[in-house]
C-alpha cells in the first residue's frame, strides 16, 4: 500500500501517521487497520460512502473515541498513548466539526478568542486580549468579519470562517474539516478553497472529508479511500482518476441478484417539476403499478426531504403531484394517507413505533376509526386485522399483544410495513428500510417489498445502500445535491454507475 | 449618528425601551400622577424585590433553565429571619443579609445539584423544592404573620432614604435604600455575566451546551453554580422585603415565581438559554412595574391587571417562538446545485 505514495509532498515532514488503528463498538468493527498519514503543507482528501467509518476516524484523531489496543497515533515523531480531547488539542489537532461547535449567543470575538481565556484561566476575562487575538485570527484568514456581531446573525459560511479563525488561535498544526462544503454556495467553496491553500502554504496540514469528488480533486494533494471500516489506498491526486477513486469506493465484489418486477402496469404516481427551496430542486419521475422505485444518492442530496414531500410533510413550494392521473397536493400525513400513500419512515423506533405498546396497537394505530362501533373500539375485530397482517407479513413471533420494542429490528420494521399496509396504500414509500437490520432480516424485508409490488403495489424504496438498491428496484434515480442526476433501468446496472452519478455533476465524465 | 440609533433599536435592549417609553407617555395620558418624582420613587422601591429576584433568575433562563421555587425559597428565607429576629432578638441588619444569602445559596444550591447531578428537567426540580418548602413552612408558621414592629432599627433600615430633604408640603423626598441595593446587585451580576470568565462560559453554554463541552467547560458546575447565585439573590431580596413591610407574611410570595419570570421575559432573555442581559432584565422589572403601576392608577382592578400582565408575557414568549420556527423553517436541509451555466 505505501508503495504508491510518492510525489513532490512525500519530502515534507509527517505531522501525524496512523498506525493499524482499529475501533470496534459492540458488535461492529467500525475501523479496521487504517493506516495514513499526513504531512505538512498538503492537503489529505478523506474519502468514502456513508458510514465508511470517516467520522469514528475523526472521532480517534480528536480524542473522544479511544482506538483498540495496538494500534499507535504517531504525532511529530512522538508515539502518543492515551488520546483525550485535551490531548488532541494541545497536540495541535483541531477539529471542524460540521456544526462548528460555536456558541451562536456570543459575538463573533468571543468564539474565537474564548477558549484561550479558559486555557489561560483568566478568572476576570481580559477583553483586550480577546480584541486582539480574534483580530489576528481575522487577519491571517483575511476575512472581513465585524468582530462584534452575534454569531447566529452570520452566514453558515462566515460562521465556518470563525470556526477556523478558532483553530488558528489554537495553534493548529492539523486541521480537519469534516464535510466543509456540505452547506456552502459554490461561491462560498471557492472563498473556502482559498483560504485552504493559503494555511497549507503555512504548513498546516488539512485532512479534507468530503463526498464530493470533484471539490477533492480540486483542492487535494493526496486522497485515501475508506470503505466499510477499512482502509483502501492512497492515491496522488493528479496520477488517478476519478473512475480509479470510485471504483475503489464501492470494489464490492458480491453481487446480489437482480429480481425485477413481473407485472408492472399503468403509471400511478406522476411526479412534475416540483421543488422547495433549500430542500430539492426540479424534481420529475414515474411511478408504475407493481414497480419498486429505488431513489439513492449520498446524504445530504435531498432523497428523504423529496419523498416527504408526497406524504405531506415537506410540501413543494412549484410544481405538481398526480395520483392516478387526479392532481393532488398533500399538506400534511393525514391527508397524504387518505390519498392512499404511506410512509415508513428511516428511523422506525421514533417516527415509526409506538415503542411501549403492544404490535397490535402499533398495527391497528392508523385505521383505528375503522374498528369505532357506536363511538367504541372493537376489540375482537381490531385484533383480526392485526392477526391477519402480522401472518401476512410473517413476523416473528407472531404475537399480538408483545411490547414492539421487544422485538428484532426486523420484526419492528415489518410491523411499521405492517401499519401502513393496513390504511391499503396505493404507493408505499420506504425510507433506508433496512437500516441497522441484520443480514438474514434483511432479506426477509426485500423479499417482502418485492413481493408487495408483485401484487400490485407501487413502491419507493429511498436507500444508500447500493447492492439493496441493486438487487431489488426496477428503475434506479439518483439524485445530487438536491436534484435528480441520472435515471436508470435497473437491469444491467453496476454499483460503479450509480455511484459515478452520486458524487460527479452531469456534465463531468469519470476519466 | 443614524446608524448608531438604529443599532440600539434593532436590539432586544432597544425594542424593550421603546415600549417602556410608550407605557409611560399611555400611562401619564390617563393619569397625570404617574409621571411624578413620587409615584416614580414609589414603584421603584416596591419593585426592588422583583428586581433583585429577576437578576438571579436571568442566571438560570440564561443556562436554558428556569425556577419555579422562587415563592418557597423567599418564603423560607423570610420566615426564618423572622423567627432568628423576634427569638434570639437579632436584629443586626448586616448579620441577617448574611443569613438570608446563606439560607438562600443553600436551597438555590439544592436545586442546582437536581438540576445537573441528578439531570432532573429544572420544572419539575424546582416545583417539586418549592413544594416541600412551602409544606414546612405553612406546617410550622399556620400562616399567621410575624410581626416586627418591635425592632425599631428594621422598619428605620427600611424607611432609609438618601439625598432627601423636605419639600414645601411636608413630605420627605430622596433615594430609597433598597434603590441602591438593587443597583448594587445589578452592578455586581453585570461584573459576573461580562467580565469573569465563569459569566462568559455560563453564556456560552446556554447558547450551546455540546460546543461548552467540547472546548472543556465543567457544564455541570456551572449550571449549580446558576441556581445557587440565583438562590442568594432571592436571600438577599427576602430580607430586603421584611424591612420594607415590617412584618413576615408566609404568604406574601405565592405566585411570585410568575412575575420574576415574567419580568425576565420581557427584558428580552430566550427561554432557550444564552441570550439576556442584566440591562433588559432591568428594563423589563420597569416595564413590568410600570404597567401594574399605570393599570393601578387608571382604577383597573388587580383581577384585569393579572390578566393583562399574563397576556403580554405570553405574547413576548410566543414573538420569540415564533421567530424561532421561522427560522426553522427556513433552514437550508439540502445544498441545492445552481442550474449549470456551461
Amino acid at each position: 500500500m505505501q508503495a504508491d505514495i510518492k510525489g513532490d509532498a512525500s519530502q515534507a515532514e509527517v505531522l501525524i501517521s496512523l498506525k493499524n488503528v482499529s475501533k470496534t463498538f459492540p458488535g461492529v468493527k467500525a475501523l479496521q487497520n487504517i493506516n495514513f498519514d499526513v504531512r505538512a503543507g498538503e492537503v489529505h482528501g478523506l474519502i468514502g460512502e456513508n458510514g465508511a467509518g470517516k467520522s469514528t476516524l475523526i472521532k480517534v484523531l480528536a480524542g473522544v473515541h479511544e482506538p483498540d489496543p495496538g494500534a499507535e497515533i504517531i504525532i511529530n515523531g512522538e508515539t502518543v498513548k492515551n488520546m483525550t480531547p485535551t490531548e488532541s488539542m494541545k497536540r495541535g489537532i483541531m477539529v471542524i466539526y460540521q456544526d462548528f461547535s460555536l456558541f451562536p449567543t456570543l459575538t463573533v470575538k468571543e468564539n474565537i478568542a474564548f477558549s484561550e481565556q479558559i486555557d489561560k484561566n483568566r478568572r476576570i476575562i481580559n477583553w483586550k486580549e480577546i480584541d486582539r487575538t480574534s483580530k489576528k485570527a481575522l487577519d491571517i484568514l483575511g476575512v472581513d468579519i465585524d468582530p462584534e456581531a452575534k454569531l447566529g446573525s452570520l452566514s453558515t459560511a462566515k460562521q465556518q470562517l470563525v470556526a477556523i479563525a478558532r483553530a488558528l488561535v489554537y495553534d493548529a498544526k492539523i486541521l480537519v474539516m469534516d464535510e466543509p462544503t456540505s452547506a456552502l454556495s459554490s461561491g462560498e467553496v471557492q472563498n473556502l478553497f482559498r483560504i485552504v491553500n493559503d494555511l497549507k502554504a503555512r504548513g498546516l496540514g488539512i485532512i479534507f472529508i468530503s463526498h464530493k469528488l470533484d471539490e477533492l480533486f480540486q483542492i487535494c494533494d493526496r486522497m485515501s479511500v475508506l470503505r466499510d471500516g477499512q482502509y483502501i489506498g492512497t492515491r496522488i491526486n493528479g496520477q488517478t482518476t476519478t473512475s480509479e477513486i470510485i471504483t475503489m469506493m464501492v470494489g464490492r465484489e458480491i453481487k446480489e441478484e437482480h429480481v425485477g418486477g413481473k407485472n408492472i402496469g399503468e403509471t400511478i404516481l406522476e411526479v412534475k417539476n416540483i421543488s422547495k427551496r433549500g430542500n430539492y430542486e426540479d424534481i420529475s419521475f414515474t411511478l408504475r403499478k407493481g414497480e419498486v422505485l429505488g431513489i439513492t444518492g449520498l446524504v445530504g442530496a435531498g432523497r428523504t426531504e423529496t419523498v416527504r414531500a408526497l406524504f405531506g410533510l415537506n410540501p413543494p413550494d412549484s410544481g405538481e403531484i398526480f395520483l392516478e392521473g387526479k392532481k393532488i397536493s398533500p399538506k400534511s400525513p393525514a391527508e397524504a394517507q387518505k390519498l392512499g400513500i404511506a410512509y415508513v419512515p428511516e428511523s422506525r423506533r421514533t417516527e415509526g413505533l409506538v415503542l411501549q405498546q403492544d404490535a397490535e396497537s402499533n398495527i391497528t394505530l392508523s385505521i383505528l376509526r375503522k374498528f369505532v362501533r357506536r363511538g367504541l373500539v372493537s376489540f375482537s375485530e381490531r385484533k383480526n386485522e392485526a392477526v391477519s397482517l402480522i401472518q401476512q407479513l410473517g413476523v416473528k413471533p407472531p404475537y399480538p399483544s408483545m411490547q414492539a420494542e421487544k422485538f428484532s429490528g426486523g420484526n419492528m420494521q415489518k410491523i411499521v410495513v405492517a401499519k401502513w399496509l393496513a390504511t391499503n396504500p396505493k404507493v408505499l414509500i420506504v425510507d433506508e428500510p433496512t437500516n441497522g437490520i441484520d443480514v438474514g432480516a434483511k432479506t426477509e424485508i426485500h423479499a417482502l417489498l418485492r413481493k408487495l409490488a408483485d401484487d400490485g403495489m407501487a413502491i419507493i424504496m429511498v436507500s444508500s445502500e447500493l447492492p439493496e438498491i441493486l438487487s431489488i428496484s426496477d428503475r434506479v434515480l439518483v439524485m445530487r445535491r438536491g436534484r435528480i442526476n441520472a435515471e436508470f433501468d435497473a437491469d444491467g446496472l453496476n454499483q460503479e454507475q450509480i455511484m459515478e452519478k452520486a458524487v460527479l455533476a452531469t456534465g463531468e465524465k469519470g476519466a | 449618528m443614524k446608524d448608531k440609533l438604529k443599532r440600539v433599536i434593532s436590539t432586544k435592549e432597544g425594542s424593550v425601551l421603546i415600549i417602556l417609553i410608550c407605557v409611560i407617555i399611555i400611562a401619564t395620558l390617563f393619569n397625570p400622577t404617574f409621571l411624578t418624582y413620587t409615584n416614580f420613587m414609589d414603584v421603584l422601591k416596591a419593585n426592588t424585590v422583583l428586581g433583585i429576584c429577576a437578576l438571579g433568575m436571568l442566571l438560570i433562563i440564561l443556562t436554558g433553565g428556569i425556577d419555579a421555587s422562587v415563592c418557597g425559597q423567599l418564603t423560607l428565607v423570610s420566615v426564618l429571619a423572622g423567627e432568628i429576629i423576634t427569638k434570639c432578638g437579632m436584629s443586626n441588619i448586616f448579620v441577617l443579609y448574611i443569613f438570608g444569602v446563606i439560607v438562600g445559596g443553600i436551597t438555590g444550591t439544592l436545586n442546582g445539584l437536581m438540576v445537573s447531578c441528578l439531570e432532573l428537567p429544572p420544572i419539575i426540580a424546582t416545583l417539586g423544592l418549592d413544594s416541600v418548602i412551602m409544606g414546612f413552612v405553612k406546617y410550622y408558621t399556620n400562616g399567621t404573620w410575624i410581626n416586627l414592629s418591635a425592632f425599631g432599627n428594621i422598619s428605620a433600615f427600611g424607611m432609609t432614604k438618601f439625598f432627601s430633604f423636605t419639600n414645601e408640603s411636608g413630605s420627605v423626598i430622596g433615594l430609597p435604600v433598597q434603590l441602591l441595593l438593587f443597583a448594587a446587585m445589578m452592578l455586581l451580576t453585570w461584573f459576573l455575566l461580562k467580565r469573569t470568565l465563569l459569566g462568559r462560559s455560563i453564556m456560552a453554554m446556554g447558547g450551546n451546551r455540546i460546543s461548552a463541552e467540547r472546548i472543556g467547560l465543567k457544564t455541570k458546575s456551572l449550571n449549580t453554580f446558576a441556581y445557587s447565585y440565583a438562590g442568594m439573590m432571592y436571600g438577599f431580596a427576602a430580607i430586603t422585603y421584611i424591612c420594607i413591610m415590617n412584618a413576615v407574611d408566609p404568604n406574601a410570595f405565592l405566585g411570585f415565581e410568575m412575575d420574576v419570570i415574567g419580568a425576565v421575559v420581557l427584558g428580552g432573555a430566550l427561554l432557550s438559554g444564552g441570550s439576556g442581559s442584566v440591562f433588559g432584565t432591568f428594563l423589563g422589572v420597569l416595564l413590568f412595574a410600570f404597567i401594574s403601576n399605570g393599570l393601578t392608577l387608571a382604577h383597573i382592578s388587580t383581577f384585569w391587571q393579572n390578566i393583562i400582565v399574563g397576556f403580554i408575557i405570553l405574547l413576548a414568549v410566543s414573538f420569540d417562538m415564533i421567530k424561532l420556527h421561522r427560522e426553522e423553517r427556513l433552514q437550508t436541509k439540502v445544498d441545492i446545485e445552481p442550474k449549470e451555466v456551461c
